[in-house]
């Protein structure tokens, strides 16, 4: 999903305050191997041959060729340095997706020689085209971060050549490790829950309260503000009449994610839709001022209580990036404390519904009176050329899965099909059909 | 691209120059030209591959891709610009004695060398700025030695034969001061 410019800043902004600056993040002493080099040994082949070739073929002229060679290779340079000080320093150690990192490497304490630098990157990481090298013992290399994680995304390679290029050293140091956060998903709808926390929010709720939603006006009693009076409707009935509004409320959603199962290609499987999707409900609902905690169910089964603000947001990122993809035995979704799924909270599940313990956890919460809405993020698509075989395997998988669906419809969950190529929305379901704290 | 370019003409003009006059060199000549012009092809085709980014590896690759990895493997392992060199060398050695030839052949024998180092180090023209002063010294040996060369011997008699063998001895004691380790 593309992020905009806009996006991008707001992404900025978030992180700032989090990020280390100026100091270096690495500052290490490197001890150095001087070994010959390539050009060095051709340089050596060429005199070699020339010489040779004079004695066995009694032409003196043939020596003339390699005496330019042997002058390199003769040359006295200055004495080598044994060790060099290197210093890293990343403009940012938890971006998003899709975002650049700096690192002003420095090379220092190797003299005279000369000195080159470039990046070896690791899956998940390219460099950007004009900076992934320099020529200097001091530059700034960049490179881009394009899947989410927590990962080391290489190496810098240092090499130090001797004045006529003989000799050289080379030297890998790894790169520090970045937190690359899941790219927030464009999510502008959010559902608002119908029985809302007695607490002050930005729901509209159903009950009458000091909100600026105006719902009707009634006969005034002793105690009413008189700037609360309609005077209008008050004319027109010959008694004092007064304007009503809605409450406004908060409320508590949990995000729950299914890590379970990581198919699909790297970077658009469905655990890349859940996270980036989670990310991006997490971030609308906390700007709504709404309480936002976070179920990982996966290799190591992680929960956040529901929380506010945007160190809540910071919170589910970096829980999303200590989440493992598998399934241990024992963590039950019932077995979690009350703290992780308070009563009465918005269920948002993002999952590929291939993990039928996890279908069996969507149907415990349902029935405990959840609103769950599940978004569906499976989005790999059948192979056209298959087999006969193979086709009548994907036609039952096929209808298994419309059974699934449908089952779960049936107890009330709202199945939102997501591929991460537009807005996540909720079409439908603005408000939820749970059972209304109704009207006073 | 500009870099094996000049890589590609440089180690051309090399091969040309010491071939020439092919014949009366037997089946030596052609054999040594092909060889040649392969060793720099082959280079050429190193350093500019090594300009294009390289896709990851597949864990389980086709037949295509896997012969394809082979190539690139065998072009990257195989030392073209040595063997190219001592080809040239070769050839220049098969035709009678032209000192100021081979002096020529010298010369652009160290260019073809510092470009293909250029080329794969991807280094600045600034790096020979260092080494001028040595390869002036080798440049000013090179045209003694062809000067040199081109005295005719003192004849057949035993102050020649030891000359000769002094010689022998100088160039064996270069050879040993040019072995890099």
């Amino acid at each position: 999903m593309p992020q905009t410019g806009r996006e991008n800043r707001t992404a900025s902004r978030e992180m700032a305050g989090l990020m280390p600056q100026s100091t270096p993040f690495r500052s290490i002493d490197v001890e150095l191997h001087w070994a010959v080099s390539k050009h060095a040994r051709r340089l050596g082949h060429l005199a070699i041959a020339a010489l040779a070739l004079a004695v066995v073929a009694g032409r003196p002229g043939l020596v003339a060729i390699a005496l330019p060679a042997l002058a390199l290779l003769g040359a006295r340079s200055s004495s080598r340095p044994k060790t060099v000080h290197i210093d890293l320093t990343p403009s940012a150690r938890r971006i998003y997706e899709g975002e650049q990192v700096a690192v002003t490497v420095q090379v220092t304490g190797h003299g005279d020689k000369a000195a080159e630098l470039a990046l070896r990157l690791a899956l998940g990481a390219e460099p950007v085209k004009g900076f992934d090298r320099a020529r200097s013992s001091s530059a700034v290399l960049r490179y881009q971060v394009t899947q989410w994680g927590r990962a080391r995304p290489g190496v810098v390679e240092v090499a130090l050549w001797d004045r006529c290029r003989v000799f050289e050293s080379r030297t890998f140091v790894r790169l520090p490790e970045v937190a690359c956060y899941p790219l927030p998903s464009p999510h502008r709808e959010a559902i608002a829950l119908g029985r809302l926390a007695n607490r002050a929010g930005d729901h509209t709720a159903r009950s009458r309260g000091e909100g600026v939603e105006f719902t009707g006006v009634r006969q005034y009693v002793a105690g009413d503000r008189q700037r609360s009076i309609n005077w209008a409707a008050s004319t027109r009935r010959g008694r004092l009449q007064v304007n009503t509004f809605a409450a406004e409320r908060p409320q508590d959603v949990v995000l729950l994610i299914d890590a379970t199962s990581d198919v699909g290609e790297l970077g658009s499987g469905p655990l890349d839709l859940a996270m980036r999707g989670a990310v991006g409900v997490a971030r609308t609902y906390l700007a709504a001022r709404d309480r936002v905690g976070v179920v990982i169910v996966g290799a190591n089964t992680l929960w956040l209580p529901p929380n506010m603000g945007d160190r809540q947001l910071h919170r589910i990122m970096d829980a999303v990036l200590s989440s493992h993809a598998g399934w241990t035995a024992g963590h039950q979704i019932g077995g979690l404390p009350r703290q992780a799924l308070p009563p009465g909270a918005a269920v948002v599940a993002f999952s590929p519904l291939l993990d039928t313990k996890f279908v069996e956890a969507l149907r415990y919460l349902r029935e405990r009176n959840f609103s769950v809405t599940v978004i569906d993020v499976l989005t790999s698509q059948h192979e056209r050329r298959a087999r006969h075989g193979e086709r009548l395997a994907q036609r039952l998988w096929s209808l298994e899965r419309q059974a699934l669906r449908f089952s779960l419809g049936e107890l009330g969950v709202t199945l939102v099909d997501w591929d991460g190529s537009s807005a996540l929305s909720f079409p439908g379901r603005s408000v939820t059909t749970n059972k209304a704290g109704a009207a006073r | 691209m500009k870099q094996v370019l000049a890589i590609t003409l440089l180690g051309a003009a090399c091969t040309f120059w010491s071939s020439q006059p092919l014949r009366g060199t037997g089946f030596l000549g052609p054999l040594f030209v092909v060889l040649a012009s392969a060793c720099v092809a082959g280079g050429a085709l190193r350093v500019a591959r090594k300009e294009v980014d390289r896709e990851d590896r597949l864990f389980l690759p086709g037949l295509l891709l896997r012969l394809g990895y082979a190539a690139d493997d065998v072009l990257n392992a195989v030392g073209w610009e040595s063997g190219s060199v001592v080809c040239i060398i070769v050839l220049e050695a098969l035709h009678p004695s032209r000192p100021w030839h081979s002096g020529v052949l010298g010369v652009a024998l160290m260019c073809y060398l510092l470009a293909v180092h250029r080329g794969e180090s991807t280094i600045a023209v600034g790096f020979l700025r260092g080494q001028v002063r040595f390869l002036g010294l080798g440049l000013a040996s090179l045209a003694l030695a062809s000067a040199l060369a081109t005295i005719p011997s003192a004849g057949t008699g035993g102050l020649s034969a030891g000359l000769e063998a002094v010689a022998a001895l100088a160039a064996l004691a270069a050879v040993a001061l040019a072995l890099p380790l």
